[in-house]
């Protein structure tokens, strides 16, 4: 517990003062005018539930995956991963304590959507099912954690990885319906999306948001969490392998 | 390398007959957030003649790079003014710039993802060189510096002694008229090292002005004609390195090649000060003046000896002792 | 100043910012081989102009169109604008008191060093209009397929104009670049007209619009698409060129005026 605690302390300083670990603390409200002025523009308040969520979720994401991929090539680059990895405290907990942290911050995102709705658009959110709401918002941020450990995972494991950190925004975000629900998509993307817990999350959250009762919480909460344990589970099973490869040959790097 | 191929409108030799560099009571104070002005150089006064080796010595955090930084024309004095080849650094900056090369030590300042010859191309395009021009410099200065087989490596894929050697190839890329070297050595192993003096003492004896900035003594005494020394930003001495040496002390020195008991006489002559063996079978013996030069000479002689020298304190013995004096007086004056 | 001596410092210019240039594309270089760039990079271009086509389609009629276009066009200004994140990198290699001491400005070659960013911008947007445009009914005409890429070209150079005016800000300030960079872009999503007209954004945010790069080069292009393209549309171009000179005119001035300053004040800016 004290080093999920000093670790949490380590990643909350270096976001609270590295300012580019800010950007999504900056753009989230940005983005929200952004489709809050789309809803008003077009007239149609039936979709503000999409509208205060998806600049959310898109926080969420984006700050997670900046953290796994950023952080670790920072820490690669600094030399400080070798070093990290060396250290006797489990690599994967340092790893899932840091991510941890950065998606509490990134939840933040909530209040500042919420802020720019009253202040900007004289919207007050309502929420229906408060207890659903919540929920779904602390399995949402279970599942970013878990998916983001497999990422950070991933980022060390193999360079190639980090190329391909920018392309995991706006498909993923797509796929995962942040704002246009999976539904709407073709058929055909339906069984990549469900993969990504984000489809489940964004789906519950907008129900928990709409007034009509909100069906199967139970079930849908558990896919989210569960997707999430999953890749946690993938992401640590990963580091360990690439902790065991370190030791035997000195480097990162499964390439 | 004195083929000239750039006939720059700076080449007209404005102040023919002024010195290369010629700095009078430079200051520079560095403004912190908080406290007082740090000040880096204090009435900075030196002369680098035309052709000279000049050398600037001092320890870590003397001012060196401060001095270099504002000859090289990116940082203006607080105080105090300086003239390069008799174009003021103030305001004739564009007047010096073209004339004046620039190297300084350390990885940085190359691109690392671009070849060696590119490298060199996009410094020639800087210095105002045509495209066919900066083509056929840039071959020649790789061919000259040995980096001729790697011209079209990445830099990143070069050692610390190649780059060095590019960075000087890039330094002289506009065929400058002064070069200024800050610490060029740094961070190379000895061997590299010698390879660069020997590059640096070509690079003079082609007519152009150097100075460096250093604080290897051997360096400085290898390459220069005269050496500034520096220490708190304040000028310790300006002298050739061998008058350095004379200035710290008054005694004569001679070395012997002898051993006890022989050495205990000599020690017990009048007029000497002190005897020192050392490792070699030789002993430095110190006197007060010439004519004990003249006692211990012919003493030694008399008895067999034949291997027998009179010979200056080196740099290093300089440098430590002004460093030294300068550094008590700075304790005595606070 | 004699012709002669003009051509050849506009030679030697020329020949500066073409190395720089070249000097900026081998960085970029290190980031994308062509595979990596078409499956990362362009795909995740796609899927953000997809997105925002989807929120049309839920939006209503016409909607999944005008936000196709506008967001495709968008790509185009945030590759420009990212300009700002790499002018930063000359920062890291330690070149820049070596340019500032050089005969040359270094703003020539500030301004060279991220030009690789625009064709990939317009690439970007280009195949986003031309590969998705027909998912929303778009198909372009021998017209327009003239018309679109120049105004694409001139998009990119007005946004690079407005990239480095922001990067001449944060040339120091290395953790700020990408937060500076992406704030302007969501910025421009809103005020620029990629999402609602900027008449829906009240008279002040209209008015910031009105001033910053893509506003009239977008509202071109749509024109161009709807098959309307003539003497207004001319103007909106000649528009959206003097406001990119006015960016770069801007730019220019804050480094020039940091490159004096540093040099007075030895900031950090070139004693690295």
């Amino acid at each position: 517990m004290s080093l999920l605690a000093a670790a949490g302390r380590f990643q909350g300083r270096l976001v609270l003062t590295h300012r580019d670990y800010l950007i999504d603390l900056v753009r989230t409200p940005l983005l929200a005018a952004v489709f809050l002025l789309l809803i008003r523009h077009n007239d149609r308040p039936d979709l503000l539930a999409n509208g205060l969520l998806a600049p959310v979720l898109m926080g969420v994401w984006s700050m997670a995956m900046l953290i796994s991929g950023e952080v670790v090539d920072n820490d690669r680059w600094l030399g400080t991963l070798e070093l990290q990895i060396a250290a006797p405290a489990d690599f994967a907990r340092v790893v899932l304590s840091r991510v941890w942290v950065t998606t509490v911050i990134s939840l933040l995102t909530v209040l500042e959507v919420a802020a720019v709705a009253v202040l900007g658009f004289g919207t007050v959110p309502h929420v229906p099912h408060p207890g659903v709401f919540a929920m779904a918002l602390l399995a949402t941020a279970v599942a970013t954690a878990g998916t983001a450990t497999l990422m950070a995972a991933l980022f060390v494991a193999t360079r190639t990885a980090r190329t391909f950190q920018n392309s995991l925004s706006y498909p993923v975000l797509l796929l995962g319906g942040v704002f246009a629900p999976l539904d709407r998509l073709p058929e055909w993307t339906h069984p990549v999306g469900r993969l990504i817990y984000l489809s489940w999350s964004s789906d519950l959250l907008r129900d928990a948001l709409t007034p009509a009762p909100v069906t199967s919480v139970a079930w849908r909460t558990s896919t989210i969490l569960g997707l999430g344990l999953l890749t946690g589970a993938l992401g640590r099973l990963l580091l360990g392998r690439v902790v065991r490869l370190v030791r035997e040959n000195g480097t990162v790097g499964l390439r | 390398m004195t083929d000239g191929t750039n006939g720059r409108p700076g080449d007209t030799r404005p102040g023919d007959g002024e010195p290369a560099v010629e700095t009078t009571g430079l200051r520079r104070e560095y403004r912190t957030r908080r406290g007082p002005a740090v000040v880096a150089l204090d009435d900075v006064s030196v002369t680098v003649e035309r052709g000279e080796v000049h050398g600037l010595l001092g320890p870590n955090g003397a001012g060196k790079s401060t001095l270099m930084k504002i000859l090289s024309t990116v940082l203006l004095p607080t105080a105090g003014s300086g003239r390069v080849l008799g174009h003021d650094l103030a305001t004739e900056h564009r007047r010096i710039r073209p004339l004046l090369g620039i190297v300084f030590g350390g990885e940085r300042g190359l691109y690392p993802r671009l070849t060696a010859r590119q490298n060199m191309r996009y410094w020639a395009a800087l210095y105002g060189l045509t495209g066919r021009e900066g083509a056929v410099r840039s071959d020649a200065l790789l061919d000259e510096l040995g980096l001729a087989e790697r011209a079209d490596d990445r830099v990143e894929t070069f050692s610390v002694g190649m780059r060095q050697r590019l960075h000087l190839a890039r330094g002289i890329v506009g065929d400058p008229r002064v070069l200024l070297l800050d610490e060029p050595t740094n961070g190379l192993d000895p061997l590299a090292a010698r390879q660069l003096r020997e590059l640096i003492r070509r690079l003079a004896g082609e007519g152009r002005t150097v100075l460096l900035a250093t604080h290897d003594l051997a360096e400085a005494e290898a390459l220069c004609d005269r050496v500034t020394m520096i220490n708190h930003g304040r000028v310790v001495a300006a002298e050739a390195p061998k008058t350095l040496a004379r200035l710290v002390t008054h005694q004569e020195r001679v070395r012997v090649r002898a051993e006890e008991p022989l050495l205990a006489l000599v020690r017990a002559l009048p007029g000497v000060l002190g005897v020192e063996p050392d490792d070699d079978g030789t002993a430095l013996v110190t006197v007060e003046d010439k004519e004990s030069v003249g006692r211990v000479l012919a003493f030694v002689v008399e008895r067999g000896v034949t291997e027998v020298r009179t010979e200056l304190p080196g740099l290093e013995e300089v440098y430590l002792r002004l460093v030294h004096r300068d550094e008590t007086r700075s304790v005595v004056n606070r | 100043m004699s012709r002669t001596a003009y051509a050849s410092a506009t030679g030697r210019r020329s020949r500066v910012l073409g190395w720089a240039a070249r000097a900026g594309a081998a960085d970029y270089g290190t980031v994308f081989t062509w595979k990596t760039w078409l499956l990362g990079w362009f795909v995740r271009m796609l899927a953000q102009v997809l997105f925002f086509a989807t929120i049309g389609h839920l939006l209503g009629p016409g909607q999944a169109r005008y936000l196709l276009v506008g967001n495709a066009v968008a790509l185009v200004t945030l590759h420009g604008v990212f300009a700002s994140a790499s002018t930063t990198w000359e920062l890291q290699y330690g070149t820049l008191p070596l340019l500032v001491a050089s005969p040359t400005s270094p703003t020539l070659v500030l301004v060279g060093r991220s030009l690789f960013w625009l064709p990939d911008g317009v690439a970007c947007g280009l195949g986003a209009l031309l590969i998705l445009g027909p998912t929303a009914g778009l198909h372009p005409t021998a017209v327009s397929l003239a018309l679109i890429p120049a105004l694409l070209v001139l998009v990119a150079v007005t946004s690079y104009c407005l990239g480095l005016f922001l990067g001449s800000l944060v040339l120091t300030a290395v953790d700020l670049r990408n937060v500076v960079s992406n704030a302007a872009f969501t910025v421009m999503l809103i005020v620029c007209g990629p999402e609602v007209p900027s008449g829906a954004v009240g008279p002040v945010l209209a008015r910031l619009g009105q001033v910053l790069p893509l506003t009239h080069g977008l509202l071109a292009v749509r024109e161009v698409l709807a098959g309307r393209a003539d003497a207004h549309t001319a103007a909106l171009a000649g528009w959206e060129t003097l406001i990119g000179a006015c960016w770069l005119a801007a730019a220019l001035a804050v480094l020039g005026l940091r490159a004096r300053r540093s040099r007075r004040d030895g900031a950090a800016l070139f004693l690295d």
